[in-house]
């Protein structure tokens, strides 16, 4: 079961109404998108769509009215609507989520894949930066109770452990006479202990896999000692989950200063990916899994590996990742095949007195980088223009079967590999394949506009530049045709 | 005469002596060859229509039913009769007794006796037989003319003619729903129908949906201008919307046509009495009572404007006389109560309000809507109320949580969710009821008051049995409901002295000697028995030495536990015995919480409270042996694992161990809601016996060696997350029914 088609409407960022088909097969989706864009709205409109069926008076339960997240500028009711389809050739089913529609979403589809997806965000991450090495060890205890594993369900009591852990701490601690009451909150905590010590023992092994594709030559342990009741000061205390990692080929002696965020990172994607791979499959097979930016926190060299454990683990998942740097997206695009992947790019457009998402995702790129400098948009231009000029070169040097240096790693190879060979190469009747006139004009623009880094320095760049840069490659691509 | 038609008797098992003075009466018909009896059915409550039943049913061509609260009461027969007529089957209502639904206004509604007026009122009932038996003769003379007389009209207006009737016959049959479905095929068939409009709003009237009663009634006006039984149905209706002066204006018309309706005047009395206008009310009720002098309510309805006119004397005569006509209303009991207790005359006062409440009636309820509270009560009257009688209107436990359940309209009726009521509905619908199933009732345990000496520990016992060894005899092992656990009951560490009535104490020297120093606390009992003696008798014994199963008197969730070895319990524990433990594991899910907390009216805060009556009614699933087998085979598995030292420690190198007792009482969670909503879990794939069965589990006892190795394995296997059992159980909520229970809808 997979979903086909998606429609947004009024929801969040999203003002107008919104289409996305992922074709019949229900593709993946790859999301380019900056910061407003409204990519962040599309994940939460999946989640929040998802989770509509569920309990409405748990924590989760809030977010499952529509009205509260009805466009502020949009006067017509949203709505979201899922298209899903088992395979390829069978019917499309849509649902709806919306003010006026409240029961679809109780389908039993729809409530088994909200109790299997997987759903991280950027936000989720953002707090491995505030954690503190406690002696040699980092305590991960809120990480793992509030956040990574706070959706997870208990299979004896169906209760969330997060949920778990609220029912242990909403009350006050009982006064030292009310035995009724401290033997209920030691019964709590011992269950709670019982979950969490089983959860983690089936985790660890799982977390060891997968961190073992990032490259980094570790072992990992997170040790829990259990929750304890502490009568005289009133306290839970040993609120402790250790994170002890050993390197097995360094010195261990100051480990903790090995862990950067980036290795952290790392480490809390492994553990919530872990805990969605431990669920049950679900029977009609919708099992979906958004990760919103979360790759942002690894180094450039780890964000590859996530995309091979999603294709080697996950496989039966629909997955959505989205990301606001662009250059990732890039290599991302090259990297995920195309028969699986959908990839898409929003941009926002502020000329409006309101700030719409803008989604391109057919036009050639050339033509788009010139839409975006007619909107004043000339990040978004330049992005397009750099996309195409690569495109433009790599394809002739395939087409022509130029020597283009070798590289063990296709995937490494830069522009200049390509452009290079063009420059200096030579048609059969041994003039060149350019002009110098276009190879000049093509120089002159990679070091500013083409440049695969101009999106740092993006202030510096004028509109008569880049039309002069769009000018130029579309000459380059007149010449090579 | 041709061939003599075939008659069906439906009555309550409590009626079974109206039925055999019945057919006696009837045996004339049958000597004339007239009738043929052919089939009677008696009704128990809970109990299901067999196939058999209902098929002679279909082959009758009369059903007698003998209409009483008892017969009223068994809803689930009456539906399943309700369903299982047609048409055809010409029925007549019996009356014995006066009922609820004789209030309503029902035009053509063909009862015996005559008019409707029960058996149980006929000054000489030998009379009131007669008349039974003569209308009965009637009818069978008249069916075959009247068939004629159809035919002269046309088929569809037999149709109409037939659908009304039946609709007549469902509305006795309290099938609200059923009936108004007919009057609107007859209505459909007829559009003039006017009698058809009339009943079906008096069935609306019934469900509380004033709206439709009263469009309804002004159609049967339009089509029949002088329908007095439309008037005051629409009335009523207007009256319960609290617009009582076009009420009285309906009760008006009403009267014009027939002055001398009993029921109109009553009912404009009622609609005044509402206003406040009491003189004008009792003017009309006494009109009621000229014109018929036999209905309690009228006296009671008087009686109520008397007490608010300030004329006690008189309320409490009118209150007496209703409870003289109809001794089995609470209602009359609590007014006069009410009235005794303005007057300070205690005893009398707590003699009815106790009446009203064992008879069902909620007085403190009552009182709070007058009065608020016993305080506001006595400041307003300057007066203080004995201890008792404050009790008494006083709610015992104050709630702690709000109470969400019984939340009620102005009418007085619950509002619940239609999923949960039907839900509640197709539990009740899933098999037999408990109270059925079981060969032997269930109890709850021997008072043992004092237990301070009926009661001893394990140093006291000892030194009762040096001291003479016949004490063993006596001395039973002995449980309080606060020892209680699910599943297992651990060995008790106290010991009842069974000194059951009419004991040779004698024979057992120490005990007596032991309860003779405390005799001085023994005699403030002030029993009717020996001293030394409890209350119960030897027989009690049987019961408790048998195999049982057995739950403390309150609690959070279902806690019943298996016991095989024949302990003894006190007054706050509930026994059941039976040595089937399969019911153990179905008596602790969820879907029979569920159940029980949705029919008790012992919910208090959090905690659920044995009513014996209620648990009663824990509808029984119907399932094969191996399907039972299943369960208590995973049963035995809990009760084994709860006497683990790993399960009851609180080491956390053991928390696995405890995760296994969790899930194998999930999995039986699991087979306990398949076998309540075999069909919603089937729909949606989720199977949990067959799976299981498919693992061929070993039974507990016949695992060798370390049965824990053995179990540890046989969760394992259960808990791979590929396993159907485990997925199933995962995604468990996702079945409609299971979130309502679960408490996620």
């Amino acid at each position: 079961m997979r979903i086909t088609d998606i429609e947004i409407k009024n929801f969040r960022a999203f003002p107008k109404n919104y289409e996305m088909n992922l074709s019949k097969s229900g593709k993946n989706l790859l999301v380019y998108g900056e910061n407003g864009s409204g990519k962040s709205s599309l994940y939460l409109a999946l989640k929040y769509f998802l989770e509509s069926s569920a309990d409405r008076d748990s924590e989760r339960g809030k977010n499952t009215e529509f009205e509260n997240h009805q466009n502020m500028f949009a006067e017509d009711p949203g709505h979201i609507k899922l298209s899903l389809r088992a395979d390829r050739w069978s019917k499309k089913d849509t649902y709806e989520w919306s003010q006026r529609v409240k029961g679809e979403t109780n389908d039993e589809l729809i409530t088994e894949a909200s109790k299997s997806k997987g759903f991280l965000d950027y936000k989720d991450l953002l707090q491995v930066h505030y954690l503190q090495p406690e002696g040699e060890a980092v305590n991960v205890f809120d990480l793992l109770v509030k956040t990574l594993l706070a959706n997870t369900v208990n299979p004896v009591t169906d209760q969330t452990l997060a949920d778990a852990w609220d029912d242990c701490i909403k009350d006050p601690y009982p006064r030292s006479n009310a035995t009724n009451k401290i033997a209920t909150l030691e019964q709590k905590v011992g269950e709670f202990n019982d979950e969490l010590v089983n959860r983690l023992d089936e985790l660890r092994p799982k977390v060891r896999d997968l961190l073992g594709k990032f490259g980094y030559k570790v072992d990992l342990d997170l040790d829990f000692q259990g929750v304890t009741c502490n009568h005289t000061n009133k306290t839970l205390d040993n609120q402790q989950i250790l994170l002890n990692v050993k390197f097995f080929d360094k010195d261990v002696s100051k480990q903790y200063l090995l862990l950067n965020e980036a290795k952290l990172s790392a480490i809390a994607i492994s553990i919530y990916l872990s805990s969605i791979l431990l669920l049950p499959d679900p029977k009609s097979g919708l099992r979906v899994l958004a990760l919103d930016d979360v790759l942002i926190g690894l180094d450039m060299s780890n964000r590859f590996p996530v995309l091979d454990i999603l294709e080697e683990y996950f496989r039966k998942y629909q997955i959505f990742l989205t990301t606001y740097d662009k250059a990732w997206y890039e290599a991302a695009k090259q990297r995920l095949s195309q028969k699986d992947w959908k990839y898409t790019e929003f941009y926002f457009n502020a000329t409006d007195e309101y700030e719409i998402p803008v989604c391109k995702e057919d036009a050639p790129y050339l033509k788009k980088a010139r839409e975006f400098l007619d909107e004043n948009d000339y990040k978004a231009s330049i992005i397009y223009l750099r996309t195409a000029f690569e495109g433009i070169i790599k394809k002739f040097c395939e087409k022509q079967k130029l020597s283009v240096r070798y590289c063990e790693n296709p995937k490494k190879l830069t522009t200049e590999d390509f452009w290079q060979p063009i420059k200096t190469g030579k048609k059969k009747d041994g003039s060149p394949f350019l002009q110098n006139s276009v190879i000049n004009k093509i120089e002159q623009y990679r070091t500013c506009v083409l440049n695969p880094l101009s999106h740092a320095i993006i202030v510096n760049v004028y509109r008569g530049e880049i039309e002069e840069a769009i000018k130029a490659v579309e000459e380059l691509k007149a010449a090579l045709a | 005469m041709s061939k003599p038609l075939k008659v069906f008797i439906t009555y309550s098992h409590k009626d079974t002596q109206a039925k055999d003075e019945l057919e006696t009466r009837l045996a004339v018909l049958q000597n004339e060859g007239m009738i043929d009896f052919w089939h009677d059915n008696e009704i128990t409550p809970g109990k299901k229509w067999r196939d058999a039943i209902s098929s002679s049913l279909a082959d009758s061509d009369l059903l007698l039913y003998l209409v009483s609260d008892n017969s009223l009461a068994s809803e689930n027969c009456n539906r399943e009769l309700a369903k299982a007529l047609t048409t055809e089957i010409r029925v007549i209502p019996i009356i014995l007794e006066n009922c609820n639904w004789l209030h309503h206004q029902l035009s053509s509604f063909q009862a015996l006796p005559d008019k409707g007026i029960p058996i149980s009122e006929w000054n000489n009932q030998s009379e009131g037989w007669q008349n039974v038996v003569d209308g009965i003769r009637k009818t069978i003379n008249t069916l075959p003319s009247q068939i004629d007389q159809y035919s002269k009209t046309s088929e569809q207006k037999l149709r109409a003619e037939s659908e009304f009737q039946h609709g007549n016959t469902l509305l006795i049959l309290e099938q609200l729903d059923m009936a108004i479905r007919a009057y609107s095929l007859s209505i459909e068939l007829d559009p003039n129908h006017a009698t058809a409009y009339n009943n079906r709003g008096a069935a609306y009237g019934i469900k509380g949906e004033y709206d439709k009663a009263i469009r309804d009634c002004a159609k049967a006006i339009e089509l029949k201008p002088d329908s007095v039984d439309a008037y005051n149905n629409r009335g009523a209706a207007y009256s319960n919307r609290g617009e009582h002066d076009k009420a009285i204006r309906d009760y008006n018309k009403a009267l014009e046509f027939e002055p001398d309706n009993a029921n109109a005047y009553q009912n404009r009395g009622n609609a005044f009495s509402r206003k406040h206008n009491y003189d004008l009310a009792i003017r009309d009720y006494n009109k009621a009572i000229h014109f018929n002098s036999n209905d309690a309510r009228t006296y009671n309805n008087r009686g109520v404007a008397y007490f608010y006119k300030g004329e006690v004397d008189r309320a409490l005569e009118d209150y007496t006389k209703a409870i003289e006509l109809n001794t089995k209303d609470p209602i009359a009991y609590y007014n006069r109560g009410e009235v005794w207790l303005h007057l300070r005359e205690w005893e009398k006062t707590k003699a009815d309000l106790i009446t009203a409440q064992k008879m069902g009636m909620d007085i403190i309820a009552s009182f709070r809507n007058e009065y608020k509270n016993v305080e506001a009560f006595e400041k307003r009257y300057s007066v203080k109320l004995p201890e008792d009688i404050a009790l008494l209107l006083t709610e015992r436990r104050r709630t702690r949580y709000p109470k969400t359940r019984r939340v009620l309209d102005t009418h007085g009726n619950p509002v619940e969710s239609p999923n949960v009521v039907n839900l509640r509905e197709q539990l009740r619908n899933t098999g037999i009821s408990l109270g059925e199933y079981l060969e032997v009732k269930p109890t709850i345990g021997i008072n043992t008051y004092p237990s301070k000496v009926f009661v001893v520990d394990r140093a006291t016992r000892g030194k009762l049995i040096a001291s003479h060894h016949s004490s063993v005899d006596i001395l039973k092992p002995f449980l309080q409901g606060r020892d209680l656990k699910r599943w297992h009951v651990d060995t008790p560490h106290q010991w009842l002295i069974f000194t059951y009535r009419g004991i040779a104490i004698d024979d057992y020297p120490a005990i007596l000697k032991y309860l003779k120093n405390h005799i001085e606390q023994l005699n403030k009992r002030r029993i009717r028995r020996e001293w030394y003696e409890l209350s119960a008798s030897v027989r009690v014994a049987e019961r408790f030495e048998q195999p049982k199963l057995v739950c403390p008197y309150t609690y959070n969730h279902q806690t019943f536990a298996v016991d095989a070895a024949g302990y003894y319990y006190g007054t706050t524990s509930y026994l059941i015995p039976t040595e089937k433990t399969w019911l153990c594991g179905l008596l602790n899910s969820r879907t029979v919480e569920w159940f029980y907390s949705q029919v008790s009216d012992q919910l208090t805060g959090a905690a659920l409270k044995v009513r014996s009556g209620y648990i009663q009614q824990i509808p029984i699933p119907d399932l094969t042996p191996t399907q039972k087998a299943l369960i208590a085979k995973i049963v035995d598995y809990l009760i084994y694992l709860q006497q683990q030292p790993t399960i009851n420690s609180k080491d956390l190198t053991h928390a696995r161990d405890r995760i296994m007792l969790g899930y194998f009482e999930r999995v039986i969670e699991g087979l306990v809601y398949e076998a309540y909503l075999t069909e919603e879990l089937h729909k949606s794939d989720k199977h949990f016996f067959q799976p299981l069965l498919e693992e061929q589990l070993p039974l507990c006892e016949e695992i060798e060696g370390d049965k824990m190795t053995v179990l540890r394995d046989i969760f394992e296997l259960l808990y791979e997350r590929t396993h159907p059992i485990r997925r199933n159980l995962y995604y468990l909520d996702s079945v409609k029914s299971v979130r309502i229970i679960e408490g996620k809808l």
